[in-house]
């Protein structure tokens, strides 16, 4: 993996009928971990899914390293390989095992078949789910659950990584742990953590992009929301901007 | 480590769904031919197109599966999970969907073997048409298709019960639609053409091209679905080619000359059947002969029965070579059984078709022309036909076979019917056979005269 990835949204516009769900959303990523930030409805979902390749944005494209991804072309078909997705809420097939999904996805993925179990295994363990591979992903907590999608997102060793509120319903110590993940991950890979938790931000983020109303309102460090506020630092300093940069907005 | 789910199926086990798919299809398959039977056995020319049965249902099965099997990831709400997938649709559904397309087509295989075997023992010539089979697998591809398309667009639970009726409903659709511009056409698309083929084949064309017309339609709504958008436009417009060649010759039906050849048994009397009904003969010889036996005193010297009163002008028209019978031929139609085993005469209905065609039939070919000597042969007829059947303990209220006289009614309304019938049935046996031997030539041709 090349630690010069660039993930690109061009001009990402998407409609729910009438509806404008994303209008104009363009932005660069690079290594490291970018949250995107917005309040409930704001179109996180929405922009993750025309990230990832689940929805067909109406306008726009997404690139990764110059590559257009998705599109229904093999070629951009091939560039899915590189994007693992965890999302918000997710299913899977009854009486499937942790390991079984983990490999499904990595099949789906085009994981050589010789390095599949491999694989399989590793992610199973860097989730911390080594001890429940073999057990039915509907008798996981949802702590565990969201581990497992984890351990499916990454198993193909994905250049971009995208999480989709990945701490919503887990505990103070589970949200820990899930932290603790992605900021191993974050060293090598492009991380996108769509949330609406300031604790997440405070945790991960590198980069922050705010997004409002299907547009994006301000991009920057957390250092530089937090100076758009004043002087107040932490979750207090963040949770400041956030509001200037949406306060800005209307 | 075993990872069973990496073979590329969100299915666990789609050979198990394939098998359990091949028993449903080749079970209600051979349940329907089988209970179709009397239609099919024992003629490859109907054999060959008897697979309809197996589709007629079959086919809202398979649609139904392959609904369920295609909606089952968005039930199960995983379905983001493969539409992220760098795999092509066709890898990530092509286990599922080749179950369900092998197991039906494995399903109708089944049948094929069971309506081929059941015929082979029967048949007297010819063989299977295996290009009539063709449409009915071809209506199969086309099911999979509405299947494909309605497990992808349509609510998860909703898509197999919806899917499974399209199947059915478009060929009723179809139907109507010739029921009511009076002539075959789009029922003839379909692979459930109903049309007899004793003596009659569809075109070849026809055969061919709505078998391509179907399989292309499946797979190009399955490309569609699996967003493979230029193949499907590719397939569409095939099937539009294979559509005109099928419209071409829709509800044409050639002729087979030689289903019309007599084929005949014995004399005294002679009976005859044509070809497209000689695996018939042996038994259907057998007993006119057994039934004349209880009829002392009548003979049949010089006479011919045949099953249809078409059938020598028939044989003379499309073979030229049948001789006419002459006035000595008597009509005894064949009534085939409607449970196992069909493909023989039903015994019972059969003495009594055989009554109706030594004491009814010629009256109703040849009546008197004299009003009194038309009513005499009436009941003449009335009589020896309740005689008759009370002699072999059959009902008289007309239910032996459909369309039979109700003797009943008939001899409540009528005082001199039930006198005459009475006396007849209390001769003794001699008595009786020196009537018909007096008689007989009188009864067989609906003559005038004949001992009251």
């Amino acid at each position: 993996m090349s630690p010069s990835r660039v993930f690109e949204a061009e001009k990402i516009t998407f409609r729910y009928g009438r509806k404008v769900a994303l209008e104009q959303v363009s932005f660069d990523l690079g290594v490291g971990a970018t949250v995107l930030l917005g309040r409930n409805g704001a179109g996180k979902s929405t922009l993750i899914a025309a990230l990832v390749g689940a929805a067909q944005p109406v306008g726009g494209r997404v690139l990764l390293d110059g590559r257009v991804v998705g599109g229904g072309s093999r070629r951009g078909r091939g560039v899915l390989r590189d994007i693992g997705w965890l999302p918000q809420s997710f299913g899977f097939p009854p009486q499937m095992s942790v390991e079984e999904f983990v490999g499904y996805a990595g099949w789906l993925k085009e994981v050589p078949r010789a390095r599949l179990a491999g694989r399989v295994s590793e992610t199973i363990s860097l989730v911390g789910l080594s001890d429940k591979a073999r057990q039915a992903l509907g008798t996981l907590s949802g702590g565990q659950l969201r581990r497992a999608g984890l351990a499916a997102a990454v198993v193909a060793e994905p250049a971009v990584l995208v999480l989709d509120e990945p701490t919503a319903g887990l505990d103070p110590e589970q949200r820990e742990e899930f932290h603790d993940l992605v900021r191993t991950l974050r060293t090598r890979t492009v991380v996108l953590v769509a949330t609406h938790l300031l604790e997440d931000v405070e945790a991960l983020a590198q980069r922050i992009m705010v997004l409002d109303d299907g547009r994006l309102l301000w991009s920057g460090t957390p250092q530089e929301l937090i100076e758009l506020a004043g002087s107040e630092s932490g979750l207090q300093g963040l949770r400041r901007g956030f509001q200037a940069v949406l306060g800005s907005a209307r | 480590m075993r990872i069973p789910y990496a073979r590329g199926s969100f299915l666990r086990s789609p050979l198990a769904v394939g098998v359990l798919l091949a028993l449903v299809i080749a079970t209600q398959g051979v349940a329907q031919a089988a209970l179709n039977a009397e239609e099919w056995i024992g003629n490859w020319r109907t054999t060959s197109s008897s697979l309809r049965y197996a589709s007629l249902w079959g086919a809202c099965v398979t649609a139904a599966a392959a609904a369920w099997a295609v909606a089952t990831p968005r039930r199960n709400r995983y379905a983001p999970m493969l539409t992220t997938a760098s795999r092509s649709a066709w890898r990530v559904y092509g286990a599922a969907l080749t179950a369900v397309v092998g197991g039906s087509l494995l399903g109708y295989v089944v049948v094929a073997a069971y309506v081929i075997w059941t015929t082979q023992r029967s048949a007297t010539h010819g063989t299977i048409n295996v290009l009539d089979m063709l449409p009915a697998a071809g209506w199969t591809m086309a099911g999979a298709g509405i299947g494909v398309v309605a497990g992808r667009f349509l609510p998860a639970v909703v898509a197999p019960v919806a899917a499974a009726t399209a199947p059915y409903l478009l060929p009723a659709v179809g139907m109507s639609v010739d029921l009511s511009t009076g002539r075959v056409f789009f029922g003839d698309l379909f692979g459930l053409d109903d049309s007899a083929r004793d003596y009659l084949r569809p075109p070849t064309e026809l055969l061919v091209s709505k078998t391509a017309l179907w399989v292309l339609l499946g797979v190009a709504a399955v490309a569609w679905v699996l967003r493979s958008n230029r193949l499907a436009y590719a397939l569409v417009l095939a099937a539009g080619f294979a559509a005109a060649g099928a419209f071409l010759v829709a509800g044409a039906r050639y002729d087979v000359p030689e289903e019309y050849a007599i084929k005949c048994l014995g004399d005294s009397p002679r009976v005859c059947t044509d070809r497209a009904h000689d695996h018939l003969l042996p038994q259907y010889h057998r007993l006119v002969r057994q039934g004349l036996g209880h009829i002392d005193g009548l003979s049949l010297t010089g006479r011919t029965v045949v099953h249809s009163s078409s059938l020598f002008p028939n044989a003379q028209r499309f073979t030229e070579t049948a001789a006419d019978p002459g006035p000595g031929q008597l009509i005894i139609e064949i009534t085939k059984g409607y449970t196992s085993p069909a493909h023989e005469i039903d015994p019972r209905a059969f003495v009594a078709r055989l009554g109706t065609g030594l004491f009814f039939t010629p009256c109703l070919t040849a009546p008197p022309q004299n009003a009194a000597s038309l009513d005499d042969a009436r009941i003449r007829s009335m009589m020896l036909y309740g005689w008759w059947l009370r002699h072999h303990n059959l009902p008289t209220d007309g239910s032996n076979y459909t369309g039979e006289i109700n003797i009943n009614y008939a001899t409540a309304e009528n005082a001199a019917l039930a006198t005459r019938t009475q006396a007849f049935t209390a001769m003794s046996d001699a008595d009786r056979a020196a009537w018909f031997r007096r008689n007989g030539p009188t009864v067989l041709t609906c003559g005038d005269g004949a001992d009251r």
